[in-house]
């Protein structure tokens, strides 16, 4: 019983830390340009398959490919930000929804061709046997993606509070027009937005596709708990998104484990449900002009 | 006398289909302090804000030199032109110290000279901007402005919803900014204080200069 309730919550964790990188990354393109970003779940899909095909070629685990996988996933944010944002960024947000959702379409389809429709499995983390409490044989893997993820949490906080770039971020997404007035180029700043949140989308591919496989198709499933994590944490509210993956990812695996899959993906809307009804703003609320 | 620092001619606006500048000729000269006079609508805002670069313009602009009437507004930024809006408009969830360092260009911000001229925002440099006063929030709106080390500072309606103690303290405070040689360029309806700050007056009707 120990076992599987340590088991259950290392797992928890696991998830919830990959999602809390999804979920950041959409928060951080919202709070950038004030619209959702409905390619944010194939770009995880893209890192995935990114961490697939580096994982073949190069044999190695994929704490070390990382890096690779973030630059390229950035790369992908960038053209996404050039072909489904800029050329309508003066328009309105439904333009950049649609948009968005085309580019993800695309996405989707030229990794349907490339790879196929079936489930993809990346390369681990690491290589390593499972920790031993006693007992209790914990999965390192699921150890090092809380950690991985851990490690980029922390670094995202440490370059939104602590850097110049992160002010200009939070600064742009505040004020567009008085981001300009003190000096900051803020196409450049959204532009980096979308390379900073399509590189956490990677990673968040990198580190599901050992536990979770991949396939082309998961995309929709992957913004929509995105989506519900935000909505449950406070709308453009970054640590909030952080609480609401942490409730999308235990819904999921307790729900799965104690009942069934199904039942899991109920308990998980039966959740955002009763979230809506008792605190609609979300856990932390947001506060006009007080975002990111 | 020395070139002007921002010249304007010919300079016209459109907010849609309505004209809000029409064949605005105006200079300011290095370190010269101009008041914008004119009731609601007469345009004073609509031209501080084609100066700051976010209302699309026909016609010349000048500023140091350089052809600015196609720079985008954070060139003009860069250039020396700074800008307070009507409104305030501080980055509400950033922290004092914060909105001062995202204005500046150095690679290690230093506040200093703006604490100097407003100790209240150096005690409350850890306070989010959303939690200061009227007052504060205006003196914030100025030392953004001046950390990006302005030539020429776009004041509109500074003093509006002031207590007319903080509005004395931000009108000393303008004196010394002056003094250290910045051009100002100031939007207020209140004359007698427009003309006790500034060297001369412009008087601005449905868009246009009046002489």
């Amino acid at each position: 019983m120990a076992e599987l309730i340590a088991q259950l919550a290392l797992n928890t964790l696991a998830l919830a830390a990959a999602y809390a990188l999804v979920a950041l990354g959409f928060v951080l393109v919202i709070n950038a340009v004030g619209a959702v970003n409905f390619a944010h779940g194939d770009l995880v899909v893209a890192g995935g398959f990114i961490a697939v095909l580096l994982g073949q070629w190069f044999d190695l685990p994929g704490v070390v490919l990382a890096p690779a996988v973030l630059l390229l996933a950035g790369t992908l944010g960038l053209i996404l930000s050039l072909l489904a944002y800029f050329p309508l960024r003066r328009g309105p947000p439904v333009g950049i929804y649609v948009s968005t959702i085309a580019v993800g379409v695309m996405l989707q389809n030229a990794l349907l061709n490339i790879f196929g429709a079936a489930p993809r499995r990346g390369p681990s983390l690491v290589e390593a046997a499972p920790l031993r409490l006693g007992e209790i044989a914990l999965s390192t893997q699921a150890i090092a993606t809380i950690v991985a993820a851990g490690v980029l949490v922390l670094g995202l906080h440490l370059l939104l509070q602590r850097t110049q770039f992160g002010r200009r971020l939070r600064a742009t997404a505040q004020d567009p027009l008085m981001a300009e007035s003190v000096g900051i180029d803020t196409r450049l700043t959204i532009a980096l937005s979308f390379i900073v949140a399509a590189a956490l989308a990677g990673a968040a591919g990198l580190l599901l596709t050992p536990l979770h496989f991949v396939s082309p198709h998961d995309g929709a499933a992957l913004i929509l708990k995105a989506y519900v994590a935000t909505v449950i944490g406070g709308w453009g509210r970054l640590h909030g998104a952080l609480l609401g993956a942490l409730i999308v990812a235990g819904s999921e695996v307790i729900g799965a484990t104690l009942l069934s899959q199904p039942a899991a993906e109920a308990l998980l809307y039966i959740v955002l449900l009763a979230m809506l009804w008792l605190k609609p703003d979300g856990l932390f609320g947001e506060a006009a002009g007080r975002r990111a | 006398m020395s070139a002007p620092l921002l010249q304007l001619e010919n300079l016209s606006a459109r907010r849609g289909a309505t004209p809000v500048l029409r064949n605005i000729a105006l200079a300011v000269q290095p370190g010269e302090r101009v008041a914008l006079i004119g009731d609601n609508g007469a345009g004073k805002s609509s031209l501080l804000l084609a100066i700051a670069g976010h209302l699309p313009t026909q016609g010349s602009a000048r500023f140091a030199g350089q052809d600015i009437a196609a720079a985008p507004a954070h060139r003009r930024a860069r250039l020396g032109i700074g800008f307070c809006p009507e409104g305030r408009r501080v980055f509400a969830g950033m922290s004092v110290s914060d909105n001062l360092a995202v204005a500046s260009r150095e690679r290690q911000p230093d506040p200093a000279s703006v604490y100097r001229l407003f100790p209240e925002l150096e005690r409350r440099r850890h306070t989010m901007a959303w939690q200061l006063s009227g007052g504060e929030q205006q003196m914030l709106a100025v030392g953004r402005a001046l950390m990006g080390r302005p030539r020429l500072l776009l004041l509109d309606e500074p003093f509006l919803g002031l207590s007319p103690d903080a509005g004395a303290r931000l009108l000393e405070a303008l004196r010394t900014i002056a003094l250290g040689g910045v051009s100002l360029l100031l939007a207020d309806q209140d004359l007698e204080r427009s003309q006790s700050l500034c060297e001369r007056s412009i008087f601005l009707d449905r868009g246009e200069i009046r002489l």
